[in-house]
């Protein structure tokens, strides 16, 4: 079961994701990105309660980047699970997305 | 302990984590490691995952999800009845170059290609198969 919280704080517009992120929730993903997108550029998504990730997840956090990149935006990640890092690494998205440990210090990569 | 399980699904995206739990806790009694078993359940997930979007276009039909417990391997076979797509026909792509101009499109296959130790797809009479083997441990 996937499940999102978008709070806005300042300037940041923070997004928590839980559940599994696959192929059948990626399009919820992008709905929900588009949707905190549209409350500011500086995305901070915290996955301290995401468990999982399929490609079809990855491809909408890329499509979401690049379509902020454009604006003057970006997003950054914060509290990733270590399974779900390690995708990330092996997958090259770590050189494309900030990671972070926790909300303050992603807040500072923005 | 049960050596072997079939997993069959009607195609529809919604069934993945059906797949995914009953795989996960199968691969558990393998006495698979934990992160292993993580990376081929993404592998299986991406291979039906392509078979459902693009083999069956969204519109259903059978995916099969065979896994059997090896000594030193844990084997899965995935078979469809979509039209010819073998997935060990694309070129790897050079992950970094490909992100940096912002495509997404074959990370499924490179999912496939990093994490599983042998694959071998064959053509059978109506469907695909793909052979997927991953060592137990390292």
């Amino acid at each position: 079961m996937a499940g999102f919280q978008v709070v806005k704080d300042g300037s940041v517009v923070i997004v928590k994701i839980s559940g599994e992120m696959d192929a059948h929730t990626a399009p919820q993903l992008d709905k929900v990105l588009k949707e905190a997108a549209s409350q500011g550029t500086k995305l901070l998504l915290d996955m301290a309660q995401m468990s999982y990730i399929a490609t079809a997840a990855l491809g909408v956090l890329m499509a979401n980047h690049n379509t902020l990149k454009t604006k003057g935006g970006k997003i950054v990640i914060a509290n990733m699970q270590e399974k779900i890092k390690k995708v990330f690494d092996t997958m090259g998205f770590s050189k494309v997305f900030p990671v972070a440990s926790s909300i303050e210090e992603a807040k500072k990569l923005l | 302990m049960e050596e072997s399980i079939q997993i069959s699904i009607q195609g529809d995206l919604s069934e993945l984590k059906k797949v995914r739990e009953r795989l996960e806790e199968f691969l558990h009694q393998c006495s698979m490691p934990e992160e292993k078993v993580f990376q081929l359940v993404l592998v299986v997930d991406e291979v039906v995952t392509n078979t459902i979007k693009y083999g069956y276009e969204k519109k259903g039909g059978v995916v099969k999800v065979k896994a059997s417990c090896h000594e030193k391997m844990v084997e899965i076979i995935v078979e469809d009845e979509a039209p010819p797509f073998n997935p060990l026909e694309y070129p790897p792509v050079d992950m970094e170059a490909h992100l940096q101009k912002g495509n997404t499109h074959g990370l499924g296959i490179h999912v496939l290609r990093t994490y599983a130790d042998e694959c071998a797809y064959q053509r059978l009479s109506g469907g695909n198969q793909l052979i997927i083997r991953k060592r137990v441990s390292s």
